[in-house]
């Protein structure tokens, strides 16, 4: 284990490059899913069926194959190198953003049409609507589903290595090759994914605590119980 | 037009101060040339989905500060009227004038942009069925959501004015509290409050109590009739309570089939209806 240790600065830039992938493609792949899946319910025909077929089309292969792509194919057509991790941000990205608007397309959906109508009907335009009502309220059902997306997303950054991005996998492998404790290196590895995807888990399960609607509820369910305490209490009083 | 816009600006908006026209009826304004201007006017309003005829050549007119309610069996089209005055369906033929204004053409025959369609439509407020209060917002936060975004208010105006309606619906203890924290009633008390914060010259009510029980639906009707009582406001009602249209109304209109089989005053329609299909209608509501 010792000898693993030696290679404490190598592991610790191999997870930075890990988290900071993560983070990107995360925090990117929501806005990405917002905008996506707020184009999938346009009023525009032709904007829904384009949205659609790009979500398609995006979703067929698997995001290795994209990353090849764009990373060895793209430059050849474009005549452009790419940096290797900005191609694997990219893919990443457009993987969250592509997979996540999925998630929120049922989100906003499932917010009763009435919110809408009375949105209208008070001068609110469709943005103001979407912003300050529909959003708020869809995220109580956006949240739960991105955030085991965004644990899945966060795995899915180990495939970066394969056009030499120097991520935890990566790293792991070069020290693997250098002390050959191929049992303890992905064993710590193993560890590592494991401590990460939890730190995921429960950030999104804080963020699900400040949404908008589900403090509401939370309130509205507080003073259900009290009242419900304070009709005992007065049942055993007058008992 | 400077009778329409004197009437805009005082008699017709709903003061929560109580201080505002208590005549039942208000005389039609009139145009520079002498035409009425009635408060929202239908014309030939034909609606169908699909093949279904909802509304078939729809004529009704309700004059500046009319209280005019739609009663008939269901499906016979009294939402979709309430849904057309406010955009929120458009017609499949025939016009809709909101103090003379169409809220769907301009003055060459094409569609309105949605920002003169917005502007026109600003004077309805609407009252929905089922409230329709926004539950990740406080009732405060409710009242004061489209004052500041749409009238560009700032928060303390847009806050007293919330305050002086939440004390005119009885509720002002409630401005903290969440919609799920409110019974049926109270939430409808906010909906109709928050409707009136944007001080709207038409009021349009759908069937506010129908999801709600009797005892409940009083405190309601009560704050409605003391809007009707107390303000210059146009209404249009789609309701099944016949006690309280009989009690509220200038105008009753009896629809059936997408069509107006009868329309006058309570009066007669209660006590000596000329169709047929109103008596069996009145018979059928008020033996339930």
């Amino acid at each position: 284990m010792m000898a693993i240790l030696e290679y404490w600065p190598v592991l610790l830039k191999g997870l930075w490059i890990t988290v900071t992938v993560s983070l990107c493609t995360i925090i990117g792949g929501a806005i990405g899913a917002v905008i996506i899946g707020g184009l999938r319910l346009s009023s525009s025909t032709a904007v829904r069926v384009a949205t659609m077929v790009f979500v398609e089309l995006w979703r067929s292969p698997s995001a290795l194959v994209w990353l090849f792509w764009v990373y060895y194919a793209l430059p050849m057509v474009t005549g452009t190198r790419i940096n290797p991790l900005t191609a694997a941000i990219l893919v990443l990205l457009l993987e969250a953003s592509v997979y996540g608007s999925e998630v929120v397309r049922s989100g906003l959906e499932a917010v009763n049409r009435g919110q809408s109508d009375a949105c209208y009907a008070l001068g609110l335009n469709k943005s103001q609507s979407f912003i300050k009502v529909v959003l708020p309220q869809a995220l109580s059902q956006i949240v739960p589903g991105f955030g085991s997306m965004a644990r899945t997303m966060f795995k899915w950054t180990a495939i970066v290595s394969f056009i030499g991005v120097q991520d935890l996998l990566y790293v792991s492998q070069f020290v693997r090759a250098q002390t050959f404790e191929t049992t303890k290196v992905f064993l710590l590895l193993a560890v590592v994914y494991w401590i990460l995807c939890l730190g995921v888990a429960f950030a999104f399960r804080a963020l699900e605590q400040v949404l908008p609607l589900n403090r509401a509820l939370r309130a509205a369910q507080a003073s259900s119980s009290a009242s419900q305490l304070g009709d005992n209490v007065s049942a055993i009083g007058a008992a | 037009m400077s009778r329409t816009t004197e009437l805009s600006s005082a008699g017709n908006r709903v003061n929560p101060g109580g201080v505002a026209s208590s005549e039942r009826k208000v005389d039609v304004s009139t145009s520079s040339k002498q035409e009425p201007v009635w408060a929202i006017e239908f014309k030939k309003i034909c609606k169908s989905f699909g093949a279904f005829r909802v509304l078939v050549d729809l004529d009704l007119k309700v004059q500046p500060g009319e209280k005019v309610t739609l009663i008939g069996p269901s499906g016979s089209g009294k939402t979709t009227v309430l849904r057309l005055a406010m955009t929120l369906a458009k017609p499949t033929s025939g016009d809709i004038r909101i103090f003379g204004e169409s809220i769907l053409f301009d003055q060459a025959g094409t569609l309105l942009s949605s920002a003169e369609e917005a502007r026109i439509r600003r004077r309805c407020g609407m009252v929905f069925q089922q409230f329709n209060l926004f539950p990740h917002l406080t009732v405060l936060q409710n009242l004061i959501l489209a004052p500041t975004t749409v009238l560009k208010q700032s928060k303390a105006e847009a806050k007293e004015s919330a305050l002086r309606y939440l004390r005119m619906v009885g509720l002002e203890g409630k401005v903290d509290a969440y919609p799920a924290q409110l019974s049926g009633g109270q939430q409808q008390r906010i909906a109709i409050a928050r409707a009136l914060v944007m001080k709207p010259e038409i009021l349009l009510l759908d069937e506010i109590t129908s999801a709600l029980d009797p005892e409940i639906a009083g405190e309601v009707l009560d704050v409605v009739r003391r809007i009707a009582r107390e303000s210059g406001v146009s209404m249009l009602i789609v309701t099944h309570e016949m006690r309280f249209a009989r009690e509220v109304s200038d105008r009753i209109a009896v629809f059936d089939g997408g069509r107006i089989i009868e329309q006058g005053t309570p009066e007669k329609i209660f006590i000596s209806p000329e169709s047929e299909r109103t008596r069996s209608f009145l018979q059928s509501v008020l033996n339930h």
